[in-house]
């Protein structure tokens, strides 16, 4: 009974686009307590207070849970011996994760590598895999794995928040994506990051438009440069929807920023085009 | 342990007097009187379950607190007690109410005294629930962490009543109205304690 009570509390918390940051911050200390039940519930089969509870940590970000209380319970669940369905609870969760604040985060990256491998894939652990990687290359990139970099060629579709694909177009990223001399994982990459949602950070923004000027170059790139003009495309329509249409999800946008992001993606086509003309 | 189920709340001035009777303050240092050690363990339990009867909106009696605090100072230390945490909760309650020095990584006593620990704590938290700006001590937040956490990676995990009471705990802070759920029996103690006997 109090459990059920609980989950519908968690609904009504996320609720009210205004307020709810305020309210799941406040709570943050109780909902910290509850993050372990959470996932027993999980390891019993019932999956309805975990849905409920991942609705409040997407919706709040980083601030919705003192992860540091809760670090030595992520390693336990990203263990290789837990059982697989509390390591899908654990990656499901690992994009609002501090990573950065742990004491033994390194270890704790190679566990969560090594538990994404281990869970089947769905378009949602995707999503939660790849929005964790790029936080961690945006920040501490030596220790990520070389075989994870592969997930960018899944294309998970990321949400209008995702602080990944935010953070994952600094330049230290695209200049990592772009030593792995892989054409298709570069690809892939720009594919995720370029999001109507989403301004390129400025500088990385530039080391974009020099790798489509020297890795996107020759006539065996077309395919390339068809897919990634496809996709400037696809963000020049959503961008058309208006200031309204994005303020529904961020609230705190400005008409400024959508400009913004309106000449970066314009400029990267204009450079596809030209590399393509000169093909 | 007869005491524990059978006490009057009123009698709370006493189980002060007897357990500041059993320990000895040096500068911030409490320790046992040598012999006292089981007597201030039981005399601490049930000063915790008298607190988790009394009326929080009338606060703990001027007597309860003036005769702790004439003792024990607010930044006492309770390191090495046989009844460390408990003392650590009482004290958290009465004094020093953010509990920040309190760490539950150590805590991992028998299922009996747990059981009922959880139960007071529970209760507490429901009693001063009523108060205005009234707030779920983060101490006692932690103590659900740790005990939940126990439950996901013990085996076997501590017993469900304590899972039960920390969710209680919980759902306090979060505003569920849980006032239809079970409430607070004193018959959980004796359960606890396993006597089975009505109260």
């Amino acid at each position: 009974m109090v459990s059920w009570l609980i989950t519908q509390k968690l609904g009504e918390m996320v609720k009210d686009a205004d307020t709810r940051s305020i309210m799941i911050h406040s709570k943050r200390k109780a909902l910290t307590a509850l993050f372990p039940y959470v996932v027993l519930r999980v390891k019993e089969g019932d999956y309805e207070m975990f849905k409920a509870f991942l609705r409040v940590v997407r919706s709040s970000g980083r601030s919705g849970l003192m992860w540091f209380y809760i670090e030595p319970l992520l390693s336990a669940l990203l263990d290789e011996k837990t059982p697989t369905p509390l390591k899908w609870a654990a990656i499901l969760v690992s994009p609002h994760v501090p990573w950065w604040q742990f004491e033994d985060g390194e270890r704790l990256i190679r566990l969560w590598a090594d538990a994404s491998s281990a869970v089947p894939y769905m378009d949602e652990v995707g999503q939660s895999v790849v929005d964790t990687l790029l936080q961690i290359a945006s920040w501490k990139s030596p220790t990520i794995p070389a075989g994870m970099w592969s997930w960018l060629n899944m294309r998970p579709s990321l949400p209008p928040l995702c602080s990944g694909r935010y953070w994952g177009s600094r330049e230290a990223v695209v200049k990592m994506v772009r030593a792995l001399n892989d054409i298709e994982t570069l690809k892939s990459y720009l594919l995720l990051v370029w999001s109507e949602w989403d301004f390129l950070m400025p500088r990385g923004f530039d080391e974009m438009c020099t790798s489509i000027q020297e890795d996107f170059r020759g006539e065996e790139m077309n395919r390339h440069r068809e897919d990634l003009l496809r996709r400037l495309g696809d963000i020049r329509v959503e961008l058309g929807r208006g200031l309204e249409y994005f303020q529904r999800d961020k609230p705190e946008l400005k008409k400024e920023s959508l400009g913004l992001r309106q000449d970066q993606y314009e400029k990267l086509k204009e450079i596809l085009l030209e590399v393509g003309g000169e093909a | 342990m007869d005491m524990i189920y059978f006490f009057d709340p009123q009698l709370v001035v006493i189980y002060v007097d007897v357990l500041l009777n059993c320990i000895d303050v040096k500068d911030d240092r409490v320790t046992e009187r040598p012999g006292s050690e089981q007597a201030a363990r039981a005399a601490s339990m049930c000063l915790l379950r008298a607190l988790s009867c009394m009326d929080w909106a009338a606060m703990v009696g001027e007597d309860v607190f003036g005769r702790y605090t004439s003792t024990i100072p607010s930044s006492a230390n309770f390191e090495g007690l046989l009844c460390r945490f408990t003392m650590s909760a009482i004290h958290a309650l009465l004094v020093s109410h953010k509990g920040n020095w309190l760490d539950w990584t150590d805590y991992k006593p028998h299922p009996t005294e747990y059981v009922f620990f959880a139960n007071a704590l529970d209760d507490i938290v429901r009693a001063r629930a009523s108060m205005v700006d009234s707030k779920v001590p983060r101490w006692v937040l932690r103590f659900a962490l740790h005990s939940l956490s126990m439950s996901l990676s013990q085996d076997p995990p501590p017993p469900t009543p304590i899972t039960t009471a920390c969710l209680s705990i919980i759902a306090v802070d979060l505003w569920c109205d849980i006032s239809s759920t079970s409430s607070p029996t004193p018959e959980r103690y004796a359960n606890a304690l396993g006597c089975g006997r009505p109260f």
